[in-house]
């Protein structure tokens, strides 16, 4: 993917970057850096090789936009992914809380294993989601939302506990996952 | 990379019908972007996605109605249950018939596929029975049947095997492999979709301890329905997956009353 310092380089300096690589017949995209055929336009980004100089910037203005728009979702995304961390984090204390406070073996034993398997799967989900944001953010969001509807079931009260962190880390996972949604086409539409 | 010279197979433009490689993203004549032909917009993307959750969340409560409210821990209970998650399926089925339908046929039936999918699923299922029940002795000094809640009716073992195995096989494959999995491929890669099919299908079963075994199961129903085009090899996995659990209660760990493991 390039980069938006680059493309602006590049934006200044259009024509000398079209460089032949094979007896004139293949050149470098400027703006993706692909080699392609002298044709009309770009087959990987849509660029318009032979346009006038008002088309090629105009061109080069809207793919720096949707590399904005991507920057933007994918900070979005990184935000998502950290909550992912973070409740890694809260279900391994919790863990231990748990087997510390059980009152017989069986159930020190019983929250510390279900702890620890919930730590490791949002840990899993977390570091998956750097390579598949929609789906680890998707189950990550759901998988957030059954273990609040077990406690709740468990212990009505601990609905109310954190109420607002909750509600907000929920909006947050599904902006989050809008934006991986969005940032998945906008890549594969524009080959960004 | 794509290169036009390097491409011996050829498309024709969306647009200007012109001949262009078939792996370019964008015509190299007139510039217009060439979509799949089952991309979807975004915003139909997320109706989907939408739709998918609206189909999860329901199927959720219901299992939670089931799981966690005693009165329903009857048969009456069950029979309910299972109407309500057989009438969410139908629901979401019917509203997306025209396009899931192609799943729903067996037009490549293979006996010798048939007979593989079985053996492996009933290994599976050897494998699992054995490692959960020495998981649940581990951890929770005990183990969980289905046969003790069927016992007290006539012909129990019938109805373990109709509630156990019929049931869940045919409508959880219709629900997740059928409607769920093929919401999923059009909102994002087949990678992806059968990730968050096999995670949120291990999810409703309410059994955090089960997830190890339940995702990969998921996963590998999924990749046979997207590999044979047709849900039906995942019925019949299923069904001999949760067939093989009831015969071990019903072979092995009979006579009832069944006792907690020390």
């Amino acid at each position: 993917m390039p980069d938006i310092t680059i493309i602006l380089e590049y934006n200044l300096n259009l024509i000398p970057i079209m460089e032949t690589t094979q007896a004139s017949a293949i050149v470098n995209c400027p703006a993706c850096f692909d080699q392609v055929n002298q044709a009309s336009y770009c087959t990987s980004c849509g660029y318009p090789i032979q346009g006038t100089a008002e088309e090629q910037q105009n061109f080069i203005d809207q793919r720096y936009a949707m590399q904005i728009d991507l920057d933007e979702y994918e900070k979005k995304i990184k935000r998502a992914k950290n909550y992912l961390f973070f409740l890694s984090a809260v279900c391994l204390i919790w863990a231990f809380i748990g087997y510390h406070n059980g009152v017989d073996l069986a159930t020190k034993n019983a929250l510390l294993a279900i702890n620890v398997i919930l730590s490791t799967l949002f840990l899993v989900l977390a570091v998956w989601s750097k390579a598949k944001p929609t789906a680890a953010l998707i189950s990550g969001l759901v998988l957030y939302v059954i273990i609040n509807v077990v406690n709740l079931v468990a212990d009505p009260t601990t609905i109310i506990k954190g109420i607002i962190f909750k509600i907000l880390i929920i909006a947050y996972f599904i902006k989050a996952i809008n934006a991986a949604i969005a940032a998945e086409k906008l890549r594969k539409d524009h080959n960004l | 990379m794509t290169l036009l010279t390097e491409t011996t197979e050829l498309k024709k433009c969306t647009a200007c019908d012109e001949e262009i490689s078939q792996y370019a993203h964008f015509c190299h004549h007139c510039g217009t972007l060439q979509s799949a032909p089952d991309e979807l917009p975004l915003n139909q993307k997320m109706d989907k996605l939408w739709e998918a959750i609206a189909f999860f969340g329901i199927e959720l409560t219901i299992c939670c109605l089931f799981g966690f409210i005693e009165s329903f821990h009857t048969i009456k209970g069950e029979i309910v249950t299972v109407s309500l998650l057989a009438v969410n399926k139908t629901v979401f089925i019917v509203r997306n018939w025209s396009k899931i339908k192609p799943v729903f046929t067996w037009n490549s039936w293979s006996f010798p596929k048939l007979m593989l999918y079985t053996a492996i699923a009933v290994l599976a299922s050897v494998t699992v029975h054995y490692t959960t029940q020495w998981l649940n002795v581990s951890i929770f000094s005990g183990n969980v049947y289905y046969f003790p809640f069927f016992q007290k009716y006539r012909f129990a073992a019938l109805l373990m095997v109709l509630f156990v195995a019929v049931l869940p096989a045919v409508t959880e494959e219709f629900g997740f492999r059928g409607f769920m999995l093929r919401q999923f491929l059009a909102i994002t890669d087949q990678q992806q979709a059968l990730g968050i099919t096999s995670l949120l299908f291990a999810f409703v079963h309410l059994s955090f301890l089960s997830l190890f075994w339940l995702i990969p199961f998921a996963w590998f129903l999924g990749y046979v329905r997207i590999k044979e085009e047709t849900i039906w090899y995942g019925v019949v996995m299923h069904f001999c997956f949760n067939l093989t659990t009831c015969l071990f209660e019903l072979l092995y760990i009979h006579p009832y009353p069944i006792p907690n493991l020390p």
